[in-house]
C-alpha cells in the first residue's frame, strides 16, 4: 500500500515557529533581567544579548513578511488594526534599531574603539541604556500567544479577552515607559548620580591630603579602598590598585556593571551593580504583573465574559437555527436585567413556546426531508 | 411478505437504497422511527415521480413501483424492529403483572398467557404503520427509563401529584406497580392511531383518533367503543386501565378531572416522542426536561397539557436537573 504524505504546510509551520520564537523572547527577557539580579558572568550576559538581537530581527522580519503579504491584498491597515499588527511593530523594529541592535554593535566593536570615538560610543551607549525600559515592549507579544491559545470555543469571547488585555498590557508598558523617562528612574541616572557622588569624595579627599600636607594616595587609598563600591583605583602616574583579580574583573564586569570617575587625584572603577540589581528587580516585578494580568484575563474575564455573554448568545443562535433545540437559557436572579438576559428572558417566555407550538406536528406532515435528488443520487 | 419473491440481488440493492435514504444528512440524526417516518412521507407524497426514477437501470428497472415499495418498507420495519421491540418484548416478559388481577373482574390469569397476550398485542399495533410512527415516545420512555425516574420521585415526594394518581385515582399501588401500570398504558395507548372498524352496524368503516371530532361526547364514544375492541386482546388487564390508557391519547379538558394518570401518560408522551438524548448540556442551558416543562406550562391551554401536573413535573425535573 502506497502511504500518501501529508503535504507539508508552511504557513502552520511558522506559525508555530513564531510562537515557540514568542515564548522564548519572553523567557529570554526573564532571563536577561534576571542575569543582571544575580550578576551573572558577562559571557552569560553577552550570550542572552545576542540572543535579545536574533528574536528582535525575527520578529521584525515577520513584521515586515506580513506587512508586504497583507499590502499585496490591499490589507495592510486591517492587519495593523485588527490583527495586532501594531503589536508585532512596536516589539520588533524599535528593539532591534534601539537596544539589541546598537547593544550588539557595541558589543562586537568594543575593542576597535578608541579615542573620539570610543567617547561617542559611550555617549551613545548610555542613550540604549537610557531605553532599556522599552525592552517591556517584548511583553506585549505575550498578548499575541494569548490569541492563539483557544481556551474557549466563542470567537467572540477570545476576540473581546484578546482586546481588553492587548488594552491593559499596553496601557501598563506605555506608562512605565512615560513614568521613566520623565522621572528618570533609569540606569543613566542613577549612574550619574553615584559619579557625583563619588567625583565629591574624591575631590574631598584631596583636599584633606593638601591641608594636611600629605600625599593623596596614603590619606585616600584606605579609605577608598574599603568602599565596597570601588573596584579600582588609577593614579596620574599610571599605578593602579585593584580590589579584585583583574581576570575575575573581566568575567564579571562589563561596561554596564561600572562607572569611571575622574576626580583630582586619582581615577576610580566604581561599581553600578546594585543599581543594575535593583532596577533589574523593577523590570522582572512589572514582567510579572503584566504576565498575571494576562493570565488573569485569559482565565477569569475569558470564563465570566464566556459566562455572561457568548454562551447565552451560542444558546439563542442555537434556538434561532435549530428546530430541534428548545432548551432555556439559565438566566442568575441578580443578572436578569442585563440586556442579554432580558433578551433570554423574551427568548424564555415568548420565542420557545411559540416554536414549541410551530414545530407541533411539522415534521409529520412535510415530506421536505427527502428531494427527488435525493433520491435520484442513490448509485 | 414472502421475501422468497425476490433475489438476493433486488434485497441486497434495496437494503442499500434504505440506507442511502438513512443517511441522508435531513435523516440520519433523527430517531430511526422518526427517521423511517420521514422516509415513507416522502416516498408516498413524490409517488408519480419515484415511479419513473425506479425504472430507471441503476434503480429496479425489474421490479414494479408496489413491489419496491413493498421491499423498502419491509426493510425499513425490519431495521426498527429490530431496535424498538426487543426493548418493549424486555419489559413485557420481565415483568409481573400479577398486580393487576385485584383491578380486574374476571378473576386471576396466568402470568404467561397474559405476557403472551401483551406480546401479541405490542407485535399488532407495531406492524401498524400509523401506530408505530406514534411510539418513538414510547420506545424513549422505556428505554431511558423515564418512568422509574419520575414515579419513584413522584412516591418520595408524597404530594399533590402522588395524591392525585393513588387515592384521587383510587389506584393504590406502589411506585413499582405504578411504573408498570403506565408503561403497560403506554403500549395500549397507540392503538388509539389505528382505522379500527368499532361501528358493529358499519363494519367497513374504520376509525381512528385523527378522524374524532375533538368534544367530550365524541371522545367518550370513542373511548367506549376503543375500549370494548380492546378489552378481548388483552384478557387480564384490566378495563379500567385500558380505558385510562385510551383516555391518555386525550387532551386534558376533554377527559375526567380525576384521570391523573391518563393526564400524565399524555405529558409524558408528548415530551418523549421527539426527544433526542442529550448527553452534555451546554453550559448556561437549563436542564432538558425542566426546559420542555417550562415551556409547555406556557403552551398548555394549547396543546391541552393539565397544568398542575405540568407543575409537579416541573419541580420535579428542576429539583433532580434532569
Amino acid at each position: 500500500m502506497i502511504k500518501m504524505n501529508k503535504p507539508f504546510d508552511i504557513k502552520k509551520a511558522l506559525e508555530t515557529f513564531i510562537i515557540a520564537a514568542i515564548i522564548l523572547v519572553i523567557i529570554q527577557t526573564l532571563l536577561d533581567e534576571y542575569s543582571r539580579y544575580a550578576h551573572w558572568s558577562v559571557r552569560s550576559r553577552n550570550i542572552l544579548l545576542v540572543l535579545g538581537f536574533c528574536f528582535d530581527l525575527i520578529f521584525s522580519v515577520e513584521f515586515t513578511v506580513r506587512s508586504a503579504l497583507s499590502s499585496r491584498v490591499n490589507n495592510f491597515l486591517s492587519y495593523i488594526k485588527y490583527e495586532r499588527g501594531w503589536v508585532d511593530f512596536i516589539s520588533s523594529f524599535p528593539l532591534l534599531l534601539l537596544d539589541s541592535g546598537p547593544s550588539l554593535f557595541f558589543l562586537l566593536t568594543a575593542d576597535a574603539q578608541t579615542g573620539a570615538v570610543a567617547i561617542g560610543v559611550m555617549n551613545s551607549l548610555k542613550v540604549v541604556k537610557a531605553l532599556r525600559i522599552a525592552r517591556l515592549l517584548r511583553l506585549l507579544r505575550v498578548v499575541k500567544i494569548f490569541g492563539k491559545v483557544h481556551n474557549v470555543k466563542s470567537t467572540m469571547a477570545r476576540h473581546h479577552s484578546a482586546v481588553i488585555t492587548t488594552t491593559a498590557v499596553f496601557t501598563i508598558v506605555s506608562v512605565l515607559l512615560v513614568f521613566n523617562f520623565v522621572f528618570g528612574t533609569s540606569s543613566s541616572h542613577f549612574s550619574k548620580e553615584r559619579s557625583d557622588e563619588y567625583v565629591n569624595r574624591i575631590d574631598g579627599l584631596k583636599r584633606i591630603a593638601d591641608m594636611n600636607g600629605l600625599g593623596f594616595r596614603e590619606t585616600a587609598e584606605g579609605l577608598l579602598m574599603s568602599d565596597k563600591n570601588v573596584l579600582k583605583i588609577i593614579y596620574p602616574a599610571g599605578t593602579v590598585v585593584e580590589k579584585i583579580a583583574d581576570s575575575e574583573f573581566k568575567k564579571y564586569y562589563n561596561e554596564d556593571d561600572y562607572i569611571s570617575v575622574t576626580g583630582k587625584g586619582c581615577i576610580l572603577l566604581v561599581s553600578i551593580i546594585d543599581i543594575n540589581k535593583e532596577i533589574a528587580l523593577d523590570h522582572m516585578q512589572n514582567f510579572i504583573v503584566i504576565f498575571f494580568i494576562v493570565l488573569s484575563f485569559m482565565f477569569l474575564y475569558t470564563r465570566h465574559f464566556v459566562r455572561n455573554i457568548s454562551d447565552v448568545a451560542h444558546m439563542l443562535n442555537l434556538g434561532f437555527r435549530k428546530k430541534d433545540y428548545n432548551l432555556l437559557v439559565k438566566i442568575p436572579e441578580e443578572k436578569a436585567n442585563h440586556e442579554i438576559f432580558r433578551l433570554a428572558k423574551f427568548y424564555n417566555e415568548a420565542y420557545l413556546p411559540s416554536k414549541m407550538k410551530r414545530m407541533d406536528g411539522a415534521d409529520v406532515k412535510s415530506s421536505k426531508y427527502l428531494s427527488m435528488k435525493d433520491f435520484r443520487d442513490f448509485k | 411478505m414472502s421475501k422468497n419473491r425476490y433475489s438476493e440481488i433486488d434485497i441486497n440493492k434495496i437494503n442499500n437504497f434504505a440506507e442511502h435514504l438513512l443517511s441522508n444528512p435531513g435523516i440520519k440524526f433523527e430517531p430511526l422511527l422518526i427517521g423511517e417516518r420521514k422516509i415513507i412521507n416522502s416516498i408516498v407524497q413524490n409517488l408519480p415521480q419515484l415511479e419513473i426514477i425506479f425504472k430507471k437501470s441503476h434503480f429496479f428497472p425489474h421490479l414494479e413501483k408496489d413491489q419496491v415499495l413493498e421491499l423498502i418498507f419491509e426493510n425499513l420495519y425490519s431495521r426498527v424492529s429490530g431496535i424498538v421491540l426487543p426493548v418493549i418484548n424486555k419489559f413485557v416478559n420481565n415483568t409481573d403483572f400479577t398486580f393487576m388481577d385485584k383491578f380486574s373482574g374476571t378473576g386471576t390469569i396466568s402470568g404467561k398467557f397474559r405476557r403472551e397476550k401483551l406480546n401479541d398485542f405490542v407485535r399488532m399495533i407495531f406492524r401498524d404503520r400509523d401506530s408505530r410512527f406514534n411510539m418513538n415516545s414510547t420506545f424513549n420512555i422505556f428505554n431511558y427509563g423515564v418512568l422509574e425516574k419520575y414515579v419513584v420521585e413522584i412516591f418520595n415526594r408524597g404530594d399533590f401529584l402522588h395524591n392525585e394518581l393513588t387515592m384521587v385515582q383510587k389506584i393504590n399501588l406502589d411506585s413499582s406497580e405504578y411504573i408498570i401500570l403506565l408503561k403497560t398504558m403506554l403500549l395500549i395507548r397507540n392503538t388509539v392511531c389505528m382505522k379500527l372498524p368499532l361501528n358493529p352496524s358499519n363494519p367497513d368503516a374504520e376509525l381512528s383518533i385523527s378522524e374524532i371530532v375533538k368534544s367530550r361526547e365524541m371522545v367518550n364514544s370513542y373511548t367506549n367503543s376503543i375500549v370494548k375492541h380492546i378489552i378481548p386482546l388483552l384478557p387480564g388487564i384490566p378495563e379500567m386501565f385500558i380505558r385510562l390508557a385510551v383516555k391518555s391519547a386525550f387532551a386534558a379538558d376533554l377527559i375526567e378531572q380525576d384521570d391523573a394518570a391518563a393526564k400524565l401518560v399524555f405529558i409524558l408522551n408528548s415530551r418523549f416522542q421527539n426527544y433526542k438524548h442529550i448527553v452534555k448540556i451546554e453550559r448556561g442551558a437549563e436542564p432538558a426536561d425542566k426546559s420542555w416543562f417550562d415551556i409547555a406550562k406556557r403552551n398548555a391551554d394549547y396543546f391541552g397539557y393539565d397544568r398542575p401536573i405540568l407543575d409537579a413535573l416541573y419541580l420535579i425535573a428542576g429539583d433532580n436537573n434532569w
